[in-house]
């Protein structure tokens, strides 16, 4: 029988530390004052850079500010984390659950998708476009551990 | 789908958490199939036929709405 690759349980507080990292660097991204500091500006290798005003830049090394960069890929690693361990005891109803939950979240985000990209437009268009997967993971969690306690909270009752 | 796990659990004198280790699953699933919130697959159908020492056919009723 096939089964779903997934990490260790551990990994469930791995991600969480990943997740307080990048909220930690948005918060300070946030309240730094952007006329002195310029942010995480690094020489790194870009596949494509069009910013605007910038000389475009395709396959080379070039300056650029990672701190959004770092807390993207940071909460995406943190969320998936979360998102991708096992639960205390796998068995068939925990991946049902796991399917149930990963087709409403799919779902949900076809429709978030088509209602921001038909009504949202400029700059706060381009954020949700950012934060699309991680909504994503984060709807699945969401659902997952939304079913598991209800099934908890049901057992609990019966006793 | 109906099922007659808690009866037949019962007679055997088995808690849910006891099945539940038996065929290999979690007390929380036990709880789902005697609900009904839950159908099981084939092979935990025949995993519990075989500890409670019942054919499947009488663990398991099909509805008309099935």
């Amino acid at each position: 029988m096939k089964t779903i690759p997934l990490l260790p349980r551990h990994f469930r507080w791995i991600g969480l530390l990943f997740v307080i990292a990048s909220l930690a660097l948005y918060v300070s991204d946030a309240l730094r004052d952007r006329s002195t500091s310029g942010g995480l500006i690094v020489k790194t290798f870009v596949f494509i850079d069009d910013t605007p005003g910038n000389p475009p830049a395709l396959f080379q090394l070039k300056e650029v500010d990672l701190l959004l960069t770092l807390i993207l890929v940071t909460l995406l690693i943190g969320l998936s984390c979360i998102a991708f361990c096992k639960r205390k005891t796998e068995d068939e109803m925990i991946n049902s659950i796991r399917l149930y939950s990963w087709s409403w979240s799919v779902i949900l985000m076809i429709v978030f998708g088509i209602i921001v990209t038909i009504f949202v437009y400029g700059m706060t268009f381009v954020t949700f476009a950012f934060f699309f997967g991680h909504l994503l993971l984060l709807t699945y969690i969401s659902i997952f551990n939304l079913n598991i306690w209800k099934m908890n909270r049901r057992i609990a009752h019966e006793e | 789908m109906k099922n007659k796990i808690r009866i037949h659990r019962l007679i055997k004198n088995f808690s849910q958490a006891e099945l539940a280790d038996l065929v290999g699953v979690s007390r929380q699933t036990i709880n789902a199939l005697e609900a009904e919130k839950y159908i099981p697959s084939t092979v935990l159908s025949l995993k519990i036929s075989r500890v409670l020492e019942q054919p499947i056919e009488l663990l398991f009723e099909l509805e008309d709405k099935d």
